[in-house]
């Protein structure tokens, strides 16, 4: 019996009875992290890794949570199950389930580059390996993270030179606070946030990551800032909100960045390529290292990645469409 | 091909044409003929001739990286630019070597290239690409498939050459005409300083139109005007000078290429005519929509079906 099916509601395990990131309301939801298009509102109770607990509570108002360690075991129904890190953002985690013998490993999604704000991603070894595919074509190779965040401070303090504030635009949860735990391992300058970020950054604070001397753009007020670097999620740049900070040079961090085009296309002057997915060297590697006999790929352009793992004829692999969003990478 | 490379960022990381013109004029002021009469060449979308075959290439890099065709075509089908999805299908190199200057890569390498067997060709490029980082790399490519695409305009290839000359913008506008050369000769001719013989095709001022400041309840002195109808054309001038014919746009652009039948007209006037006039399409009897005029601008090479579709009469 397969351990995991793709139902209507989500992914379902039927020997223990669960859901894992289901999108629909159901009665017990296994989640991985908490970007919106994992965690989503009306379950009727929730389990996640301890790290994920501030996130949720954050997002999901009146939930019913219970958390478990990384590595901790429980049961659900028939099946032994445990979170392990998946180095995506605080909190993420990729779901390991066991049922005599057979081992299933849902990753969610999952990066094996630097991150200084979550535990870095493990093998789990297992017989069906369920991966993200979100940047599964060969183009998608990451830069080295410090370097990148060298990037951003350099044009940060050329900006600063030349009279301009410096804007980037990132994905509020996870994003942001690695972007500013790497700045701040260069520079002591304050950092402003718009105050989506802001709220993130307080449920990161209690689970023990902080960093001085980061203050909110409120949304009213009258401060002008010269030569500053605030951070905002893209949808918060047209607004009257992103005008206080006239003049400007605006830009992108985020994996999609890696293509000209893209950046071109939505009027970046930068692309910063900071992605908290795993590249294609990574998901090969990975698909290799956890030994899995079965390989399946859900988000992204998954054909691709089947025909090749098909055509090297090392694994099984399939493709397992989700109705995920990519928002976690918007 | 380092200085090259920063340009192209530059140029790249801007929304600015204010600032693309200053980053251009800088990189002509440093560097020199040999490279720049290559780097204007690259700018201005050309290809560099290799003949070397595009599959040829694809196929050694698939060789070089390992990678099945249809893998690489459909990841440069996702790019949508196959000198961009080759340097990034290689990925980024923690080091890097330090490339040879752009004249020196391009005459004594790529133009090489062609002269040797297959399998050295090959090892060539698997050269290359183990060689260089990522841009660099995106540069080689580009001088192997042309079409740079940096949002450089010729206007602004002739702003910035007339700054680094100190001449006016006219004079280089008339010197860039006709196709770009990649020689040192070619682009030092485009840098010289003395203009007479551009002179004589220098246009007046344009004869425009402009709004009537008071309301025309106002007129008194209705005998003193000339009431004209505003076509929808193009205003533009056409000059005979010491036998030759120019035909300038009001944005001060050269227009000859696109409009030989003016030009024609313009072979019968006597020496030293300037006309200013409403340049439009004009069919049987009736003036054509400016739409179809638009058909005729921006043109490099007019084709007989142009010329029957939109043709063009100055209408003064």
């Amino acid at each position: 019996m397969e351990l995991l099916q793709l139902s209507s509601k989500g992914l379902y395990c039927p020997l223990g009875d669960f859901y894992i990131d289901p999108w629909e309301e159901v009665k017990t939801a296994v989640i991985t992290h908490g970007h919106g298009d994992h965690a989503h509102w009306g379950m009727e109770q929730y389990i996640s890794v301890k790290d994920c607990a501030p996130i949720l509570q954050k997002r999901l108002i009146e939930l019913k949570l219970t958390t478990y360690d990384y590595g901790e075991v429980f049961k659900l129904g028939e099946v032994q199950v445990s979170f392990h890190p998946a180095g995506h953002i605080l909190g993420s985690s990729q779901a390991r389930l066991e049922y005599q013998g057979e081992v299933w490993v849902f990753t969610g999604d999952f990066k094996r580059n630097e991150d200084p704000t979550c535990p870095a991603f493990e093998v789990v070894p297992c017989d069906v390996f369920i991966s993200e595919a979100t940047f599964s074509l060969p183009v998608y190779r990451w830069p080295n993270f410090q370097n990148e965040i060298q990037e951003i401070y350099d044009w940060w303090i050329k900006n600063e030179r030349e009279g301009f504030n410096s804007v980037v635009c990132c994905y509020a949860l996870g994003k942001a606070q690695r972007i500013i735990a790497g700045l701040r391992s260069l520079t002591k300058e304050p950092i402003w946030v718009h105050g989506t970020i802001d709220e993130v950054n307080q449920a990161y604070a209690k689970a023990g990551y902080t960093w001085p001397d980061i203050h909110k753009v409120p949304l009213e007020g009258k401060e002008k800032f010269k030569g500053a670097l605030i951070l905002c999620p893209p949808s918060a740049m047209g607004s009257t909100w992103s005008k206080r900070l006239t003049p400007k040079k605006v830009a992108f961090a985020s994996g999609w960045m890696r293509l000209r085009g893209n950046r071109r296309r939505k009027g970046y002057e930068r692309g910063f390529v900071i992605s908290d997915h795993a590249d294609w060297p990574d998901l090969l590697r990975t698909v290799k290292e956890t030994g899995c006999k079965t390989v399946l790929f859900t988000h992204g352009h998954t054909e691709s990645i089947v025909r090749y793992l098909t055509e090297e004829g090392k694994v099984v692999a399939r493709d397992l469409k989700l109705p995920f969003e990519v928002e976690g990478e918007t | 091909m380092q200085r090259f490379v920063e340009l192209l960022k530059e140029l790249d990381q801007t929304n600015s044409t204010l600032k693309k013109v200053e980053n251009l004029i800088n990189y002509f002021k440093e560097v020199p003929p040999e490279d720049a009469c290559w780097g204007l060449y690259l700018i201005s979308g050309e290809k560099i001739k290799t003949r070397v075959n595009r599959t040829f290439i694809h196929e050694a890099f698939c060789e070089y990286t390992g990678m099945p065709m249809w893998l690489f075509k459909e990841s440069a089908s996702h790019v949508g630019d196959s000198s961009e999805a080759m340097a990034l299908l290689r990925g980024p190199r923690k080091v890097a070597f330090e490339p040879p200057s752009l004249g020196e890569f391009i005459e004594t390498e790529l133009l090489k290239l062609k002269d040797l067997p297959e399998n050295e060709m090959k090892e060539k490029l698997h050269l290359w690409w183990e060689s260089y980082d990522e841009s660099v790399l995106f540069l080689i490519h580009k001088c192997f498939f042309g079409n740079l695409r940096m949002g450089v305009s010729k206007n602004l290839l002739i702003q910035a050459l007339a700054n680094v000359a100190e001449i006016d913008k006219e004079t280089m506008s008339m010197r860039l005409m006709g196709d770009y050369i990649p020689t040192v000769q070619y682009y030092e001719n485009l840098l010289v300083q003395d203009i007479t013989i551009e002179r004589k095709s220098k246009p007046y001022p344009f004869y425009l139109a402009s709004p009537v400041e008071k309301p025309e309840t106002e007129f008194t002195d209705w005998h003193d005007w000339c009431v004209e109808w505003k076509w929808d054309g193009i205003r533009a001038q056409l000059i005979k000078r010491e036998g030759e014919v120019f035909l300038w746009s009001r944005g001060e652009e050269l227009i000859n290429e696109s409009f030989p039948e003016v030009l024609e007209l313009g072979k019968m006037l006597p020496d030293g005519t300037v006309i200013d006039g409403e340049l439009l399409p004009f069919k049987e009897g009736e003036v054509l929509s400016f739409a179809n005029l638009q058909t005729r601008l921006n043109r490099k090479k007019i084709t007989k079906k142009d010329l029957e579709l939109t043709p063009i009469s100055t209408f003064i």
